[in-house]
């Protein structure tokens, strides 16, 4: 599916002393099957920005077309919307409520009105990819740690198979055994269906080493847009607005600048780390 | 300042008749020793034990096993309850959460206003506290308009007005862009070392833990490792059996060196990387 903001603005309380713009004049196309990372300081407009793309805020001005149709029109069937566009709140308990761990990723499929059978089977195959084993299967979600929250929640989106797979922050409070976990998971299932994959992320290390185009935002309006490796080369700008680089751009960039022959763009461990090695090996004088 | 003894503690699930239906064992023979002054941090993987092991340190938790003595008075003395929860003061991971008052002065003053604290006194506490988490010049300020990092050093500066000895932050940057994270451990680290509080920190941010003077690694309600950063966070190895991980910079030295590059174990910093890389190409002698 793609999505395209045309001139798009909202302002929460429009009208009223409390008014806020929290996007101001967004234009973006995502295109069919993209994995998409979305960053920005907190406040900058992100949340507000995904809540648009599966129809939970409607613009204030301007136009969201999802597959080329307005989604603001008054026939538009937000439940197919919401049925194709999965989305993975930044606050898991937010989105956890049935009685048990298994009742709540069963939910949105429920609602699909699939097959009990079907239903069951897509929860299982669900929490088993989130790597919640059936110990916690009829626990409360209340009674669990905040990172196996987050892995509910990721699961009862994943239980509905959704052409757009939006995540709001999904690795915050996880191990970090868990992120490479979840992110490898969303990045299999982005390879092997080709959905579109919108990412917003904190750590700027997962987004270089995940997607194929960065979305910067500062303050309601999209800043900055392209590749990893083009975004990373701004890291000044960056750090400005809240941001960073990943800590081997930092380090390559450097020794860059003190004299070392080095691509000073690496933006993940393993280029880094063979481009280090190639100049040791260089001013040793030892064949690579 | 922090002692536990063979402390053990199970949450336990029952059904509407009140039988028992499971056990958790959360922490199991834990005995950990801080002295006043330190700053620790506290990792381990999603659900190993660390928030129920930060809730035992001010009594929100009590132990079913074991005892807890913070600054010397065991945490089930319910005479002295609220000197403990005075002793060690909490911040959570949810910025949004923890502000309550709508001007930020007000929300500061609030905690020692309880303690029934005279309001001359609050008021010179309030501005202190605020110049040390570097957000005086926001003291007239709505809560709702600060960053996120800025919010979590407003609930700093709620906890240190009630002159806690000891702070204890559960994931207080899981929610942050990468300057508020940077700004908030820099408080605390602040915090730590011109007014001595015992700093406790739990994170899944391992760069975040360089700076501690000791390192807990929990696993199934276990501490498992104890150690500098530097001992800790040499053990990759045994590190990723627990989940979890080391600073990408330390990742990368530790690849070049399993290559051959001659660079120490253990390096915590860019910086450190920089310089460990810059010599070990300038050594005299060629291959190794
Ligand atoms: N209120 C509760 N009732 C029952 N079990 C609980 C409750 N809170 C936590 N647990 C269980 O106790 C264990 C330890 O949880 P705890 O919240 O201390 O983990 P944690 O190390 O803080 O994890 P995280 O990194 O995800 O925050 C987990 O198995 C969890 O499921
Ligand atoms: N429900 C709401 N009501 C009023 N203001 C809001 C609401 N949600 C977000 N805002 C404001 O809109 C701006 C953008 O917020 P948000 O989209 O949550 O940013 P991000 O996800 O990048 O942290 C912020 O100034 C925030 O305070
Ligand atoms: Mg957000
Ligand atoms: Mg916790």
């Amino acid at each position: 599916m793609s999505i395209i903001f045309d001139h798009v603005t909202h302002k929460y309380s429009p009208g009223t002393t409390m008014e806020k713009t929290a996007l101001n004049d967004v234009n973006l196309v995502i295109n069919d099957g993209e994995f998409i990372g979305l960053i920005g300081h907190t406040g900058s407009g992100k949340s507000t920005l995904i809540q648009h793309m599966n129809g939970l805020l409607l613009p204030t001005s301007g136009t969201v077309y999802v597959d080329g149709e307005d989604i603001s029109e008054k026939d538009y069937s937000k439940k197919m919307l919401r049925s194709k566009v999965g989305l993975v709140f930044q606050y898991p308990e937010h989105q956890l409520f049935e009685p048990t761990v298994v009742k709540d990723v069963q939910f949105g499929p429920r609602n699909l009105g699939l097959k009990p059978l079907e239903i069951e089977y897509r929860s299982f195959e669900a929490l088993k990819n989130v790597g919640i084993g059936d110990d916690l299967f009829d626990a409360s979600p209340f009674e669990l740690s905040g990172g196996q929250k987050r892995r509910v929640a990721i699961a009862g989106v994943l239980a509905m198979k959704p052409k757009v797979l939006i995540l709001d922050e999904p690795t915050a409070g996880l191990d970090p055994a868990g992120r490479d976990e979840i992110l490898g998971l969303i990045s299999d299932i982005h390879k092997k269906t080709g959905i579109t994959v919108i990412l917003v992320s904190h750590s700027m290390e997962d987004v270089a080493n995940y997607v194929d185009r960065i979305i910067v935002m500062n303050a309601a309006s999209v800043v900055l847009e392209g590749p990893p490796k083009a975004v990373f080369t701004y890291a000044k700008e960056l750090e400005g607005i809240g941001l960073s680089v990943p800590q081997v751009t930092q380090i390559t960039r450097d020794l860059a600048n003190k004299g070392f022959e080095i691509s000073p763009d690496c933006i993940t461990l393993e280029e880094a780390g063979e481009e280090l090695l190639r100049v040791y090996r260089q001013r040793k004088g030892i064949p690579g | 300042m922090i002692r536990t003894k063979e402390l053990a503690f199970d949450y336990i699930r029952r059904d509407e008749e009140g039988n028992v239906e499971s056990v958790t064992r959360a922490l199991d023979d834990i005995n950990i020793n801080v002295k006043q002054g330190d700053f620790v941090a506290i990792l381990g993987a999603n659900g190993s034990g660390k928030s129920t092991l930060a809730k035992h340190l001010n009594a929100i938790l009590m132990p079913t096993e074991g005892e807890v003595w913070v600054n010397g008075i065991k945490t089930t003395d319910e005479d002295n309850l609220l000197e403990i929860r005075k002793n060690a003061g909490m911040v959570f991971q949810n910025p949004d959460n923890q502000i309550i008052l709508t001007v930020v002065e007000e929300d500061v003053g609030f905690g020692p206003e309880n303690l029934g604290v005279p309001t001359k006194e609050i008021w010179e506490r309030v501005e202190k506290v605020l110049k040390s988490v570097g957000m005086l010049e926001f003291r007239k300020d709505s809560p709702n308009k600060l960053s996120g990092g800025q919010k979590q050093r407003v609930a700093i500066a709620g906890i240190m007005a009630m002159k806690p000895k000891c702070i204890i932050l559960d994931e207080p940057t899981a929610m942050l862009d990468p300057v508020g994270r940077k700004e908030v451990i820099a408080t605390a680290r602040e915090l730590n070392k011109k007014e001595g509080v015992t700093v406790i920190l739990i994170t899944h941010y391992m760069e975040e833990v360089t700076g501690a003077d000791v390192v807990f690694v929990m696993d199934s309600g276990k501490v498992v490792m104890t150690g500098t950063p530097r001992q800790i966070f040499s053990r990759v190895d045994q590190l990723k059996q627990f989940r979890l991980d080391v600073p990408q910079v330390t990742a990368l030295a530790h690849d070049l060196r399993k290559k051959g590059v001659p660079l120490p174990e253990g390096i915590l910093t860019p910086e450190e990387f920089e310089e460990a890389f810059t010599r070990a190409c300038d050594a005299r002698g060629g291959a190794i």
